[in-house]
């Protein structure tokens, strides 16, 4: 029998090899995905954010963890939309316009995607159009703006305003995260919720979508 | 009428050139690029750290060579004498010498990396994603040897990947280098990763008002008892009281 511990390990220590091997191993025993994913997987990224939070882990770890808990989603999600499961919620993320800064937008992503979500990356320097586009055709329901400089901050309040004209303000949760953007500034604009870094990010999302969050 | 002028590493050549011309002694204390890394609360307390030091009946003001930098300038208490701040979101808008010549070259195009001599002589590696020490030249080497070969290469292939972003190096010339070293290196680092070259002439204006004591409309001023706070207008930064 498969050690679930190890799927929690590999994740802990970023090795997606491992990952994505003992995810098809307990998938042939017949363990559900859905098991794998709050059983393990979840909790291995919660311990990540943990030691992130902890100055124990730095951008590379998250980036590798974040890439093997993404291996192994690649072969549960198949599994999991033959079964009809919906994503666990939808989400446009993108760095707003005039920014091209996107490691941090990018690892977001990641985590997300990785934490079961179906993440629409619009990239860098993004018009606020084409998150109104992603929440119209896509359906996203909740909306990521990254920024990292100052300058281009208001460019967030500018992207809530556009989506607000649009009239699909009321229908989304809008987070904002970025090295410069404060909790003061989040709500001064108007946004939902605030992700001091990648890990909180998640929490917010994972808020949203109605799921347990690990305190 | 004495100065003290805390500055950022990537700015000493400019704030030396122009501290030599000024007729007001200015004692010049120069701190890590490194700061800038840190994030901005930690930046913020080495900051103030240093602010806290230096002696107040000594000077008339102590003057702040450097700009909102991420936030790392917002929150800073002036304690018994004046703080000077320049309004600028960050340093390239006053090596360029003014936000509309900034302006200007972003909206022309907004995939622009900037280098000056400051930027080239202080961070080869603009990148501290990586947690590399300073002095590890080769960085894909060093996160192969500590992650793994295959982790390594997907590592700095994301570290990196925000390069393809930009299309432009622009080399602002503020006349502080002391030869074509640091415009050869930049011209090198545009070429490596297949982006425009362009010079564009630096001004150091900004930096004179500074240190000459002429502080208009682009610098802050804190009185003893006041602190700074980012706005998101124009102005980048107003003051508040600190509250007792």
């Amino acid at each position: 029998m498969v050690d679930r511990k190890r799927l929690y390990d590999a994740v802990l220590n970023g090795d997606q090899k491992d990952a994505v091997a003992v995810t098809e191993e307990a998938l042939a025993e017949g363990i559900e995905p859905m098991e794998l994913i709050n059983g393990c997987m979840i909790p291995a990224m919660d311990e990540v954010g943990r030691l992130y939070e902890a100055e124990e882990y730095f951008v590379p770890e998250l980036l590798l963890a974040a890439r093997a808990m993404k291996g192994s989603m690649a072969l549960l999600r198949p599994l999991l939309a033959a079964q009809g499961a919906e994503p666990v919620g939808r989400v446009a993320i993108g760095t707003v316009k005039g920014d091209l800064h996107d490691i941090g937008k990018n690892l977001v992503a990641s985590m997300l995607e990785g934490g079961g979500f179906e993440v629409f990356d619009l990239g860098a320097d993004v018009a606020p159009e084409r998150f109104i586009e992603a929440i119209r055709e896509k359906g996203a329901k909740i909306v990521c703006l990254s920024a990292l400089l100052t300058v281009t901050m208001p460019s967030m309040r500018v992207t809530i305003e556009a989506l607000k004209s649009a009239g699909v303000r009321e229908n989304v949760k809008v987070f904002v995260g970025g090295a410069p953007v404060t909790r003061q500034f989040a709500e001064e604009i108007g946004a939902d919720g605030y992700g001091e870094n990648a890990n909180v990010a998640v929490a917010l999302a994972r808020q949203a979508a109605g799921l347990s969050v690990p305190v | 009428m004495r100065f003290r002028l805390i500055g950022c590493e990537v700015l000493e050549r400019e704030l030396r050139m122009e501290s030599a011309q000024t007729p007001h002694p200015v004692d010049l204390e120069i701190l890590p690029k490194a700061l800038h890394d840190l994030g901005g609360k930690r930046m913020r307390a080495r900051i103030q750290e240093r602010i806290d030091a230096v002696e107040p009946e000594r000077y008339s003001a102590i003057l702040l060579g450097y700009a909102r930098c991420g936030n790392g300038l917002a929150g800073i208490e002036a304690r018994r004498i004046p703080v000077v701040i320049p309004r600028s979101h960050d340093c390239i808008a006053m090596l360029l010498g003014s936000r509309p010549a900034y302006d200007a070259i972003v909206e022309e195009n907004a995939g622009t990396y900037f280098r000056s001599p400051g930027w080239v002589e202080h961070c080869p590696n603009t990148m501290q994603l990586s947690g590399a020490p300073a002095d590890v030249t080769n960085e894909l080497d060093w996160l192969m040897e500590k992650y793994g070969q295959e982790p390594g290469r997907y590592l700095y292939e994301e570290l990196y990947r925000y390069q393809r972003t930009y299309s432009r190096l622009v080399y602002i010339d503020t006349g502080a280098a002391p030869d074509g070293r640091f415009e050869r290196e930049a011209r090198r680092e545009a070429e490596k990763n297949d982006w425009r070259f362009e010079k564009h002439p630096g001004n150091r204006l900004w930096f004179r008002k500074l240190i000459t004591g002429n502080w208009d409309e682009d610098f802050l001023i804190l009185q003893p008892g006041e602190r700074s706070v980012g706005s998101h207008d124009s102005s980048i930064f107003r003051t508040e009281e600190i509250p007792v």
